[in-house]
């Protein structure tokens, strides 16, 4: 781990490089899949929007980059923050139980069967929205009316919260017939399927405020890990720190997952792993975080479409089996490099 | 330098009053001053005062006094961690309340006892961190943060394991690390809440020696809280002795830390082992006797 004090030279080079990276796997991007394009040629097919290589490329493989690396990042980010906030390593953007409320809105959203769209995004999507934003509502009435309400007992109302809305979802699930089952557990593993980039406008804006505003707070992160008198002290408002950073990583974390649904283990490991490597300060750690998050949900989709092709060259027939579960995935490839890791920083210790 | 046997010559003496005195003047009264300060938390009894004292600028207050007294709450309630009930703190004659954060922590610094840093970060990382007040908006700490983190490591001894892990580092060297971060804030005011309760008598005497030679050399203002009356008493220029939340005696170490009075707070009969110079005294704790102002 890293123990020299953070300088700008630090930002350019982890963060530099995690941009690099973001920026290779979107060029990339439209040249993975299924249907043997390379990237040269589906590049070279930019310009002509009436190729179906342009569409493949350019409606369907890098809106579907894009929202991976948009939900990475947020995914990441916001497990980065939590894990500082409630110093708990095992915290994740679902430890409120955002994600809880928020597939039990779809849930309802599928089983009253809306499926058309409202300002670009599916009803259902909204409705996941609608359930998580009170989720975020009542995290801020236990928040904001006992202040020490901030630490251990936030995350066991959210745990709370969480086993409440996922006994909902069974009691959904009970009274729904097999085709409305299938597709409520198909949303619960989480999907990076888009078709243009409709949804993910829709939930840019607030994205990219939950963004600035965490990835601000930073250097106030450092303090706090110092401890809540420290970093009072030293002119931190832990008061408003909490508000601003439970606020926007849930409300940044409830448009994912309005979109996306739940996908797990990114805003587990993707911190800890880029805390392993590249040390504590949030000021270097959290725009490090949010582009390998985004990195990692790209790589681990790219991995999901194209296990099954590989899969069936390997038993030598023909695959036209469907893109693995992203969470599934995530925990697939994120778990044993994690462990990598692990073991290769105590080794350095 | 050793600061104890700096501390002990005296050579701060005679001109640190006169510093002080020409300070006071220049800047017009005390740096900390505290009238009819009260607390107690929601609706229960007020536990803490009412307090009145004022602590001069380039000074060093003791504040002693029995477990759950109301040391480390009036500590608090100065740092403007809590909120006081009734009466005012005053920073430089201006009210804590009425200032921002960030001023409150441009003027003073906090030691509090427990200190749960990360263990695996540097120590100049820690002393780095404690720039934060003064850093302004800048994203990262400048080249005169540096050089100002390395000024206070370099007082407190800790520039020679700066790069080395908390965690491999003894409690008294931690203790200066965290004591060079509260300095890397430039404060007027530093506060210490039993900043050698984990100390071996070296270090115990190291630190209050740093800290007497901080007041008289730099100017600094501090108020200690402690359970070691001895320490108080000989590198302390007054002491505030606290019971149930009430100033039992507050003035020079030779007139508030009497024999007759500490009985009377502490339930322990204390003999004067042998007067300093100046008056102060070494105190014994002999045997237990009845409490009276517990």
């Amino acid at each position: 781990m890293n123990r020299s004090p953070a300088r700008g030279v630090d930002v350019v080079k982890h963060v530099g490089i995690a941009a690099v990276a973001v920026a290779i796997v979107v060029i990339v991007s439209p040249g993975i899949g299924t249907q043997p394009i390379s990237v040269i040629e589906a590049w070279r097919h930019w310009p002509d929007d009436s190729s179906a290589v342009h569409h493949i490329a350019f409606d369907l493989r890098l809106p579907r980059a894009v929202t991976a690396l948009v939900a990475g990042a947020t995914l990441a980010l916001a497990g980065g923050v939590f894990q500082t906030l409630f110093r708990n390593p095992l915290a994740t953007p679902y430890t409120l139980g955002i994600a809880s409320a928020g597939s039990l809105g779809a849930l309802i959203g599928l089983k009253m069967g809306l499926a058309g769209t409202l300002l670009g995004l599916p009803q259902y999507s909204w409705c996941a929205l609608l359930t998580s934003a009170m989720v975020v509502g009542l995290i801020f009435l236990l928040a904001g009316t006992t202040y020490r309400l901030s630490g251990n007992a936030l995350v066991l109302a959210g745990v709370t919260i969480g086993l409440f809305c996922g006994a909902m979802m069974m009691f959904v699930t009970y009274v729904s017939d097999v085709r409305e089952t299938f597709a409520i557990v198909r949303w619960m593993m989480g999907s990076l399927e888009k078709y243009g980039y409709g949804e993910i406008t829709g939930i840019i804006g607030p994205l990219i405020v939950s963004w600035t505003v965490l990835i601000a707070c930073a250097g106030r992160l450092n303090q706090f890990e110092m401890g809540d008198e420290l970093a009072a002290s030293r002119g931190v408002n832990l008061f408003r720190l909490h508000l601003a950073t439970i606020g926007f990583a849930s409300l940044a974390t409830a448009c994912i997952v309005s979109v996306c649904g739940p996908i797990g283990f990114v805003g587990l490991i993707v911190p800890h792993a880029a805390r392993l490597v590249i040390g504590r300060d949030h000021r270097v750690l959290l725009p490090a975080v949010a582009l390998w998050g985004a990195v990692f949900l790209v790589v681990c989709d790219w991995f999901s479409v194209l296990a099954p092709v590989w899969a069936g060259r390997w038993t030598g027939m023909e695959s036209t089996a469907a893109p693995l579960p992203i969470g599934v995935v995530t925990a697939l490839v994120g778990a044993p490099l994690f462990l990598v890791l692990l073991g290769r920083s105590r080794r350095v210790e | 330098m050793n600061y104890d046997q700096h501390a002990r010559t005296g050579k701060h003496g005679q001109a640190s009053t006169l510093a002080r005195a020409t300070r006071e003047s220049e800047c017009g009264g005390p740096l900390l001053q505290v009238a009819g300060l009260t607390f107690g938390y929601d609706a229960s009894p007020a536990f803490l005062g009412p307090l009145d004292f004022d602590v001069s600028r380039g000074s060093m207050l003791a504040v002693v006094g029995p477990n759950g007294a109301g040391k480390s709450t009036l500590l608090r309630l100065t740092v403007g961690l809590l909120t006081a009930r009734g009466g005012t703190i005053s920073l430089r004659q201006c009210p804590i309340e009425r200032m921002t954060h960030r001023q409150r922590a441009s003027t003073v610094a906090f030691l509090p006892q427990s200190l749960s840093a990360p263990p695996d970060l540097s120590a100049r990382q820690v002393v780095l961190l404690g720039r934060y007040p003064r850093r302004g908006f800048r994203w990262f700490e400048s080249n005169a943060d540096h050089r100002a983190a390395d000024r206070c490591m370099d007082v407190t001894h800790t520039l020679a394991f700066a790069d080395r892990r908390l965690d491999t580092l003894s409690a008294g060297e931690r203790q200066r690390v965290h004591l060079a971060a509260a300095l890397a804030q430039e404060p007027e005011l530093l506060i210490l809440d039993e900043p050698t309760a984990a100390l071996d008598p070296y270090y115990q005497l190291e630190v209050f020696g740093l800290l007497r030679w901080l007041c008289s050399e730099r100017g600094l203002t501090v108020v200690v809280v402690t359970h070691d009356l001895n320490l108080a008493g000989q590198r302390c220029d007054a002491v505030l002795l606290l019971a149930n939340g009430r100033a039992a005696a507050y003035g020079s170490p030779a007139e508030s830390l009497r024999p007759d009075v500490l009985a009377s707070v502490y339930g322990v009969r204390f003999e004067i082992a042998s007067l300093a110079r100046d008056g102060r005294p070494w105190l014994l704790p002999v045997e237990t006797v009845e409490k009276k102002a517990r």
